[in-house]
Formats: C-alpha cells, structure tokens, sequence
C-alpha cells in the first residue's frame, strides 16, 4: 500500500465553445477553472456545489469523456490525460462512473442482463464465453442492489427512475472498480430506496477497498458518507475539508449559505426558521465576475472581493479555503466563519 | 370552502409488459384546492409519474392506457375532452415540469424559441415580446445571463439550468395549475430556496395551485399545505402536512420518516424499510405493504384495506389504524 492518493487531479480547466452560427459569435465558457483535489484509496469525496458550477464537468474530465484544455489526471500513478488507445482502454476498468440521469444512461433496446453483462463481455471477463457463468455473475449483480433475478430478462422502460438507477449501479460495479464516480446517483429516489443504495456503497467500500468521487446536492447524504467535502463555485473549488470540519466549522460564506438553506424535514420548524434566499446574481461563466467569484451574493463582501481573486489558504481543523475574509476584515480575519457569525436572519 | 381544482376519483392505468396487462395506479384519488400545495411522495416506482401524466393525458399510449376514474379539473372531466381541447388546457391551464428536463425541452432548439414558441402560442404575444417573456421567465428562476442563455441549446445548459429553464417554461404562460415532478432535486439547495420562494410568491399573485412530486421531505415541510403518501400503485396516506409528519397514520409513512439521513449516525448503516417493492405483475394479497410491514399480522395477508379516514381529513390504507400506535419525525 502507498500513501499516494488513488486520483490525483492537477489545475483542471476545461473549457466549452459556444455559439459560432450564422449571427452568434464563437465564445468561450470555462466551466472547470483550475481545480486540483485528490482522491485516497478507499476514500469517499463528495463533491458539493451550486448548479453548473462543474461538477458533472469534473467527472466527465475524470473520466476522460472530454478533452480538458489544461492539467492533469492521474489514476494509480498513470497519466490518464497521456494515455490513449490500448493503454487508456487497460485503465478504463478502474474507473466507472454512474450518470446523473437514470434516464438516458441505459440502453432503451437491450435487456437488463444485457446491459449489466456488458462491461465484463467488452473487458474479456466473461470466463471464454461460458453464458451460464456469466448469467450468474449478473444475477449476483442484480441481487446486490436489491434487484432479483427475475428482471434479467426485462427492458429498462419497463423499471421507474429509482430501479434503473440500480441497474446502472449493478453494471458499474461489475470490474470491481477501484473508483467510482457517482453523479447525483442516488437523488432520484425515496429516501428509504436511497438509504439502501447509500448502505450497498458503503458495503462494496469496506468489502473492496473502492474509492468514490460523490457528486451530491444533498448535504443531508454528504454529510452522513463523505470523508472530504469540496465544495464548488462557478468551475473552482472555494472550500475544501474534512467533513466534521465542513459541517461543524465551515470557512467560505458561501458554504455557510449551503448549509443554512438545508430544509429542515419538519413542518413547524422549517417554516419558523424560514428565511430570504441568498439576494445578488448568480454569476455566468461566460461573463466571470472580477475577484472572487461569490461576491455578488455574499454577505461579507468587502472591495477586496471585487477586485483581487482570493487564494487558498488552510483552515484549522484540515483543508483550505479561498476567501479573503482569512486574511482580511473586520471581525472575521483567521477565524471560522460558521462561530463568529449568526445565521442570517 | 370552495371545491377542488383538480379531483382525480378511482384513477386506474394499465400497462401492457411481458406479463400482459398490469395495474400500476390503482383507484388513485387526489385533490388539490385553488391555492392549494399538495405534495406527492413515496417509493420509486409507486406510480406518481403515471399519475401526474394522466392529469397531462400524457401517459404513454402504447403501452399505457388509462382505464378507469375521472380526473375532474375546474368541473370538466380531462379524460372525455377531446385532444384539441385538451391542448388547450395543456399550458394555458395546467404546466408541467417533467421529472427528467431534457423530456420538457426539445434538443434541436435554443432554450428562448422553446420558451417563446410556448408563450406566443398561449398567450398570444409577438415575437420581440415573446423573447422578452423568455428573457424575463430565465431571470426569474436565476438563470445568469438570461439574455445570452436564451440563444443556448438544451445540452449547453447544465442539468440544474436545465432544470431551471424547464420551471420558467411552465411559469411562462402563469398556469391555474403547476404539475411539478422532482423540480427542485437537480439544484443546489440556495437555489432551491430561491426556487421556492418564487413559486410561493407566484403562488400569492396569481393563486396558482400546485402537485408537487419530490422525495425531499425538507422540501415537502418547506411547501406543501397536503401530502399524498403512495406505495405500490395506490394512495395509502392523505393528511396534512403537519399530521403527517407527526403522527403519520400507515406504517410505510413512518418508515419513511425513519429513513431520513439526517436522522442517520455516521458510521452506522442508515434506516431502510426491509425488503423491495412488489412488482406491478405480482402485487401481494391483502395489504400491498404486508411483506415489509412490521405491524402485519395474518389479517392483514388476506384482507386488502382501505382508505379509511382518521379524524380531520386524515385517512390511511391500514387495516391496523386503530390499533398501532406509529412515531413521527419530532
Ligand atoms: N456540452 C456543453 N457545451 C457547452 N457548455 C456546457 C456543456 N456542458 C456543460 N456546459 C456548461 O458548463 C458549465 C458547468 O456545467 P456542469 O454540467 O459541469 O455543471 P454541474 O456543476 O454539474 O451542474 P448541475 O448541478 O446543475 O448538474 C455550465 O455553465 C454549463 O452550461
Ligand atoms: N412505459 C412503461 N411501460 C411499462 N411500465 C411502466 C412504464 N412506465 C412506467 N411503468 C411502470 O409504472 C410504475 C409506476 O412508475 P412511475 O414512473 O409512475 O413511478 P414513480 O413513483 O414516479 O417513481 P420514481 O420515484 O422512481 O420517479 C412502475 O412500476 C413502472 O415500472
Ligand atoms: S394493513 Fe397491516 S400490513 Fe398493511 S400497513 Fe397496516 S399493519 Fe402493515
Ligand atoms: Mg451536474
Ligand atoms: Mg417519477
């Protein structure tokens, strides 16, 4: 065993181009902007950011599905973003990754046996061709997420969002991954459904050593299965710790805006403590705000904000965070955010 | 009081599987007031997308069809108007928001033509004036950029902006009625909040009611005034969303309840409720909850319940209601 992390992801940027019809010009939309994290063997990191702030771009990039314009991958000591070809297929098995929307991410026109077979035909595990084995391995399969055998022989249409999402995590553990990227994986089903999928992937952590890279808009999960939390904002990361220290002690406004706009799962309570939304513009990635990239709609927000981009600095309790408040202003300079301020009214 | 908006009474649709013909939304009845926020939960695969599509008429035929009930909408019965009034109802009267976006929004034309396309059509607008609704629908439901992002395409925008376009889309032409299935679950939770704050204030302004469809239970303290519990095809709780939440009244509810994460201990496997949903070819006898039911006892393996009311407009699909005392979330 090494203490090098399994994924270890180098100042990604990766950038879109948009437009160039007839009348619109070509622009350029950075959605990832310079991100590094890394993933330790075995270990959860959850991912947790505003919408179209990169999340799902960064998994994507991880997994090699698109091109980034700059940085580095690397999987187990290998440059992922070198590789192509026979190389990066070699690779590909240690990497699986469930897909935001149940929907689309299965096949319409094969069976379910099919679908979750697939992976261990096109990887050359299907023990030379022995289709009563590779019948077993799929029911296996099927059984670990909750599913019987008697859906092997079944259409994905023929399943509500919650089954299929099973189906796509059955096929994704099939190579035994050492990570698995889950985008939103578990947010289209009920609670006790997800629970059970949330219970099978800690399960498969501990019985296979399996890494995850947790893309999550619940914070209620992220907190229960995370080790690490990043949290996002428009392509960058602007917090990064452990979770104790993210849900005890959080850094960056905006974190502390996430977590304060949880709904609490009480009537009474939740419309008591009900309060305005975060005011201010979120900001467009085709039009990046100067400095820091929240100080539209943060409360603390001071000129420094508007004008200097804030760098990383360490937090106490683990991680880092980018926000000038650390170094700067009245009260909060060096301090945790989260006890010095009072939530919002 | 004044009577219902919509009244769904002894919904049934079938579909047509390798098992031949099966009941997935069994005698489904659901109201929602003027006004009024009902909210829609339960296990996946329980039927509420099925259900809120019949409202739509937009369950898939083949291989759906609905066979049974009424689904009354300001005192006309949906299920006998013919499709070109229908149509009509579909947008002016009543909007949905698809649980999957990319379902709401057509890939092959920018988000603002889709948007303006829908508003020119309903409410009669220019062009100039039909992009403007557009602009001012994306703004509204925080959209950076609205007036660049109206030029965009489905799969530029990301799945919560996609999300987001799709609510603006159904609140472009201010229906009576807003079907919404998982809204709010691709966003992030501030703008969640901004998201509902909006649909409450629209809610204020203009009366407009809503079904909302979510597994969220924060969302459904946050907005609903109702909740409608389903497990297995059919309605098995109706209360109040206070009632629900405290003294919930069928055993599936109150495992649901248990199973929120944040009552989870880290470390420790979360709260499920044992077992699997049935499947549509091979419903159990008795009470369809009787498998994974703690409380279940041989009556309960033969005699189906119904839905019997409580006190106070709560009712509940146990035969045991009497008897068991269940805890709520506190
Ligand atoms: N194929 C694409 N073409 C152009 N722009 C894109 C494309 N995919 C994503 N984007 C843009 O990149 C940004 C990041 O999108 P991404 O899907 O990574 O966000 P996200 O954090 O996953 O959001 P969500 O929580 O809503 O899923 C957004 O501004 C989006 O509009
Ligand atoms: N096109 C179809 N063909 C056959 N069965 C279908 C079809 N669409 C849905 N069903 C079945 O109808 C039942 C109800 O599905 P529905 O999508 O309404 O569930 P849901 O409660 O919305 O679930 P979720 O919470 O996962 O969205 C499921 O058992 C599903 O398998
Ligand atoms: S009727 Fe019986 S099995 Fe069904 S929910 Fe009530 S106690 Fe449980
Ligand atoms: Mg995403
Ligand atoms: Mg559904």
């Amino acid at each position: 065993m090494s203490d090098r992390p399994l994924l270890e992801v180098r100042d990604l940027t990766v950038q879109f181009q948009l437009g160039g019809g007839l009348f619109a010009p070509k622009r350029t939309l950075t959605a990832v902007n310079g991100v590094s994290f890394e993933v330790m063997r075995g270990e959860t990191l959850a991912i947790v950011g505003e919408s179209g702030s990169g999340k799902s771009t960064i998994a994507r990039a991880v997994m090699r599905l698109l091109e980034p314009a700059a940085g580095t991958v690397h999987l187990d000591g290998d440059n992922l973003t070198a590789l192509s070809g026979a190389a990066l297929r070699a690779v590909r098995p240690k990497l699986q990754m469930v897909f935001q929307d149940p929907y689309s991410s299965l096949d319409p026109s094969k069976l379910i046996a099919d679908i979750v077979a697939e992976p261990l035909v096109v990887h050359g595990r299907a023990r030379g061709g022995d289709a009563a084995a590779l019948d077993r391995t799929v029911q296996t399969l099927l059984e670990q997420v909750g599913l019987g055998a008697v859906h092997m022989n079944r259409y994905p249409y023929e399943f509500s969002g919650g089954q299929r999402q099973r189906i796509a995590i059955a096929r994704a553990i099939a190579l035994e991954p050492k990570l698995m990227v889950l985008d939103e994986a578990v947010s289209a089903l009920d609670v006790s459904t997800q629970n059970q999928i949330l219970n099978l992937l800690e399960d498969l952590r501990t019985r296979t050593g399996m890494a995850y890279l947790f893309i999550s808009h619940d914070l209620g999960v992220v907190q229960h299965v995370a080790d690490r939390v990043a949290i996002t904002y428009l392509g960058r990361i602007v917090e990064t710790g452990p979770a104790a220290r993210i849900f005890g002690s959080c850094a960056h406004p905006y974190t502390q805006a996430l977590l304060s706009a949880v709904p609490e799962p009480n009537p009474r309570r939740q419309r008591a403590r009900r309060h305005q939304p975060l005011a201010g513009e979120i900001p467009s990635p085709l039009a990046p705000p100067s400095g820091c990239p929240f100080h539209a709609r943060c409360p603390h927000a001071m000129d420094v904000c508007r004008r200097e981009m804030p760098a990383h600095t360490a937090v106490d309790g683990g991680g880092s965070v980018a926000c000038h408040l650390q170094t700067e202003g009245p009260r909060l300079a060096g301090k945790p955010l989260a006890a010095d301020t009072p939530t919002p009214p | 009081m004044a009577g219902p908006l919509l009244d769904i009474e002894g919904l049934n649709v079938d579909f047509l599987t390798d098992q031949g013909w099966v009941t997935v939304v069994r005698d489904v009845s659901l109201s929602v007031a003027p006004g009024e926020t009902v909210g829609l939960v339960g296990e996946s695969g329980s039927g509420k997308t099925i259900t809120s599509l019949s409202v739509m008429r937009l369950v898939p035929d083949p291989p759906g069809r609905i066979t049974g009930g009424s689904i009354r909408f300001d005192g006309r019965d949906l299920l006998t108007l013919p499709e070109r009034a229908m149509r009509q109802v579909r947008g002016n009267d009543i909007a949905m928001v698809f649980q999957e976006s990319m379902t709401s929004l057509n890939p092959a034309f920018t988000i603002g033509d889709q948007i303006a396309e829908a508003v020119r059509h309903h409410l009669g607008l220019g062009r100039r004036a039909a992009v403007d609704r557009a602009v001012e629908v994306l703004d509204l439901v925080g959209i950076p950029a609205p007036r660049d992002r109206v030029d965009h395409y489905p799969h530029e925008f990301s799945g919560g902006m996609r999300q987001r376009a799709a609510i603006a889309m159904a609140l472009a032409c201010e229906p009576r009625l807003l079907i919404a299935d998982e809204p709010t679950t691709a966003l992030d939770v501030t703008v969640q909040a901004q998201v509902l704050e909006l649909l409450r204030s629209l809610q204020q302004r203009l009366g407009m009611a809503m079904l909302f469809i979510t597994h969220n239970l924060g969302v459904v303290a946050d907005v609903c005034d109702r909740v409608s519990v389903m497990y297995a095809g059919q309605v098995v709780e109706v209360a109040d969303v206070v009632d629900l939440f405290e003294a919930p009244a069928h055993p599936y509810t109150e495992g649901l309840l248990r199973s929120m994460p944040q009552l989870g201990v880290r470390g420790e496997p979360l709260a499920t409720i044992p077992g699997n949903p049935p499947l549509p070819w091979a419903m159990p006898e008795g009470c369809r909850f009787h498998p994974r039911c703690p409380y279940a006892t041989d009556a309960c393996r033969s005699g189906a319940p119904a839905l019997t009311e409580r006190g106070g407009g709560h009712f509940s699909r146990c035969l045991r209601l009497a008897e068991i005392e269940l805890t709520g979330a506190v």
